[in-house]
């Protein structure tokens, strides 16, 4: 069997768990660029959720107005999210775990460690998310039974998932510091990591990230529901996009924030470097899409030029995730770097389940695509005309 | 040893783990045999051409998703978290010798809730060929997941070759994978006949009525035939400790063992003899029962593998505390105090100066309480479940000494004793503290010199 030395073991300092006696079962570099990937994709389908329910609150809360000019387009909004943020939230759940293993194969013994410390906020997410995601069927129900379906749902669905991002920010700012271990060691698992300087900084600038996704998707969505009602669309489109501008004001001074609590890693560390450059990039290509297809749109609503710019934008809001997922994991490899034993990352490659997986992935979303390729969606967008 | 340590008042880890798991599973099971149940129930209605009794598979495929998508897919992520804050070390074990696993069963996951999304928004919306397939894709895809989550399962009880090869193969098909799977099967069926009892109860035609509570019931017969089979078989293959366990070795075991066959046997009596042949005596409150019975024979169940699984959570390989089997001969050597990651400092140097200082009988105290916690506190609590204290109530220092030092040899699901022969008589000391020696009442005691007899 793969058993470490009982050496190995002794030379570990102590609150810092020792390597696991089973080896990887890859590549380091393989596991690392799958969990970037999968986090990316993860980071998307919760921003969609958390944007749109956050869109969706404000719109039903304005569109209980009896002023026509205003719940129009809180209808349109309304009747799309109610089938979307359902969808979104089961794939926020299910893209969530495959970075989640990832991590715990590259990082176990700090994750687990880590966890213990906030086990209470760390466990609580799965309480709190059933909560939220029943409150957002229950939400979603109604208003395919009427447009004035009460919001409560809604508000209960954003709260879940803001405290979720907390609960998670915790535990991951937390992990890569073994140095901080000591500080926190608790048995009763209620500590928070609010004295990491680099916490909230991070939390606020992942759920403007993440709101900044939903935004740019609702606008997207805008875009396309121009093709069947210009007008409540239109209005959307405005609102929404007014919106994404102040966000992106915001998440540039958030980037600042978590800029100057990280420190000179931004600028020393290559993968961060690269990470924040890509992101920047694609924020950029985000804002400049978005103000381009406004620009089209005014002159044809739902026009092929307004949607070949709103889907450049939807592209760069993608780019940007992947940025920021690899400045992430570039801030976690420079922090972990002196307590990575090369023991730890000891490869037991298993190259038949890697390869069954792979042509699984494959298979699988050739399969899934081929099923949603059946599905008649333009039937959605007659949903929104009504 | 290994890692910290997340004391969970009253209930403990392991009863944590024991409800997340037993709620999980009585939904993922539905899971998976809900969605054949759903696809051929359409198919039935399709030929025959029942209108009601499509609306009725409609009715129940959102009730479906509600149940299975919600609550089933986040208990399914609770467990992981739930294991990974009790029992590090076998999380870490089942994720690295298994990622792969778990990865390929996330794109099963993938494709299951496209599925099952697709086929429930689609009704109305497809023709009936597309339908069916969205229905068939769930179908096998959650089948399919299971076929992957139960190699992992089942290797926990019977790691088999992989104890001396560590192949990923030799882990995945272990000796118990197939009766396990066969089991599983039967069970995800009969589940998904339960439920489908519970939901047509509410169909108002009763001609309709009395046709879906006989489709349904023939879900039972799969799991009333292969359970009893696939238990026999089951118990031929897992390891004799564990069979001796369930065979009277342990009496909570035994008796959970015997009290789920009990429980399986009247929900299959009840629910073939019952509804299958007379459909009208299927009613709401009967199908709850049935479902009630259901979750007690799944706890059960559920309950009892874990417990034949002691004094190890991966057999043969890593104890229930979180040490290895090959760490056992150091810790005995070098002391659990000294070896243990997060052992309070301050405690671990105690145990060394006991016997030579004024206080040495608070330091042992003080560090046999710190051996519990390393120790015991993942399976016993203080005060709440699985409570030491009634088990040591009466027993002397010296009796506790004797039995943690032929721990193992004389309670086959405790696992022995690890640390150094000081460090054992500090936890029988702190052990035997739990029930101090009560003073002799005035009462009770006999007179005094110069006090009157009365």
């Amino acid at each position: 069997m793969n058993l470490p030395g009982e050496e190995m073991w002794r030379m570990m300092p102590a609150m810092l768990p020792g390597p696991d006696p089973i080896g990887i079962p890859a590549p380091p570099g393989l596991l690392q660029a799958l969990l970037v990937l999968t986090y990316t994709l993860h980071t998307l389908f919760v921003g969609v959720t958390l944007g749109g329910t956050a869109i969706g609150l404000a719109s039903a809360v304005v569109g209980r107005s009896h002023d026509e000019l205003r719940a129009a387009p809180a209808r349109l909004l309304g009747a799309h999210l109610s089938q979307a943020l359902p969808v979104a939230m089961a794939f926020s759940i299910t893209t969530g775990v495959a970075p989640l293993l990832f991590v715990q194969v590259l990082y176990g013994p700090f994750f687990y460690t880590a966890s213990t410390f906030v086990a209470w906020s760390w466990i609580s997410v799965v309480p709190v998310l059933i909560v939220g995601y029943y409150a957002l069927y229950a939400w979603a129900l109604r208003r395919n039974r009427g447009p004035r379906a009460p919001a409560w749902g809604l508000a209960v669905t954003l709260g879940a998932l803001v405290w979720t991002a907390f609960a998670l920010v915790t535990n991951m700012s937390l992990f890569p510091h073994p140095e901080r271990y000591g500080e926190l060691f608790n048995l009763s698992g209620t500590a928070l990591n609010l004295s990491e300087p680099t916490m909230w900084p991070r939390y606020v600038h992942a759920v403007l990230h993440l709101l900044l996704v939903g935004l740019s998707y609702v606008l997207a969505v805008a875009h396309v529901a121009a093709r069947v009602a210009p007008e409540p669309a239109g209005r959307v489109r405005v609102a929404v996009g007014r919106a994404l501008a102040v966000t992106v004001a915001l998440q540039a001074a958030a980037s600042a924030w978590y800029g100057v609590a990280l420190g000179p890693v931004v600028e020393t560390v290559p993968l961060v470097r690269t990470g924040v450059v890509v992101a920047v990039a694609g924020g950029v290509v985000m804002a400049g899409a978005w103000l381009l297809a406004e620009r089209a749109a005014r002159s044809r609503p739902g026009g092929p030029g307004a949607l070949r710019w709103a889907a450049g934008a939807v592209a760069g809001t993608a780019v940007m995730a992947a940025g920021l997922a690899v400045a992430r994991h570039g801030v976690r490899m420079d922090a972990l770097a002196p307590y990575l034993q090369p023991e730890m990352w000891r490869v037991s490659l298993q190259l038949a389940p890697l390869l069954l997986f792979a042509l699984l992935l494959v298979a699988g979303i050739a399969f899934v695509a081929y099923l949603l390729l059946r599905y008649p969606w333009r039937e959605g967008l007659e949903h929104l005309r009504a | 040893m290994n890692y910290p340590f997340w004391a969970i008042p009253r209930l403990g880890g392991s009863l944590t783990v024991g409800i997340v798991a037993i709620l999980h599973v009585f939904v993922a099971m539905f899971a998976v045999g809900g969605g054949l149940y759903l696809v051929l129930a359409e198919r039935w209605a399709r030929r025959e051409g029942r209108q009601e009794v499509l609306a009725y598979v409609e009715a129940h495929s959102r009730f479906f998703l509600l149940l299975t998508a919600v609550f089933g897919a986040l208990t399914g992520v609770g467990i992981w978290f739930t294991i990974g804050l009790v029992s590090p070390p076998t999380t870490s074990v089942l994720i690295r010798t298994f990622v792969w696993a778990w990865a390929i069963e996330w794109v099963f996951f993938i494709a299951e809730i496209a599925a099952v999304l697709l086929y429930v928004a689609s009704w109305h919306r497809v023709d009936a060929r597309t339908h069916m397939l969205y229905g068939w894709a769930y179908a096998v895809s959650a089948f399919m997941s299971l076929v992957i989550i139960n190699g992992i399962i089942s290797f926990m009880l019977t790691p088999g070759r992989w104890l001396e090869t560590g192949d990923f193969w030799h882990g995945f098909f272990n000796p118990s994978y197939w009766p396990s799977l066969v089991g599983r099967s039967a069970a995800a069926a009969a589940l998904a006949g339960l439920w489908g009892l519970a939901t047509a109860t509410r169909i108002a035609s009763q001609p309709d009525r009395d046709r879906v509570v006989r489709f349904a019931s023939w879900w039972l017969v799969p799991g009333a035939l292969l359970l009893p089979l696939t238990t026999i078989w089951y118990l031929q293959v897992v390891p004799v400790g564990a069979r001796m366990l369930v065979l009277g070795g342990a009496a909570p075991v035994s008796l959970m063992f015997a009290g789920s066959v009990v429980i399986s046997a009247i929900v299959f009596a009840v629910g073939v003899l019952g509804p299958l042949r007379s459909p009208r005596t299927a009613t709401g409150a009967l199908a709850a029962v049935l479902l009630a019975a259901g979750l007690i024979a799944t706890g059960g169940t559920e309950w009892v593998r874990e417990g034949i699984r002691k004094p190890y959570t991966i057999y043969g390989y890593l104890y229930s505390n979180g040490v290895y089997v090959w760490q056992q001969p150091g810790l005995a050597a070098r002391g659990v105090l000294a070896s243990a990651r997060f052992a309070d400092p301050a405690r671990t140097a105690s145990v060394s100066v006991s016997g030579e200082q004024a206080h040495a009988q608070a330091a042992d105290l003080a560090a046999g309480q710190e051996l519990f916690r390393l120790q015991c506190s993942i399976c016993h609590s203080l005060g709440g479940y699985n409570d030491v204290q009634p088990l040591v109530k009466g027993w002397s220092e010296a009796y506790l000494d004797f039995q943690l030092a032929h721990l193992d040899t004389l309670k086959p699901y405790m696992p022995p004793f690890m640390g150094s022969p000081e460090e054992r008589r500090a936890l029988a000391r702190w052990l035997a503290s739990l029930h101090p020696p009560e003073a002799p009442s005035a009462a009770g005691r006999p007179p005094l010199p110069g006090e009157p007899i009365s």
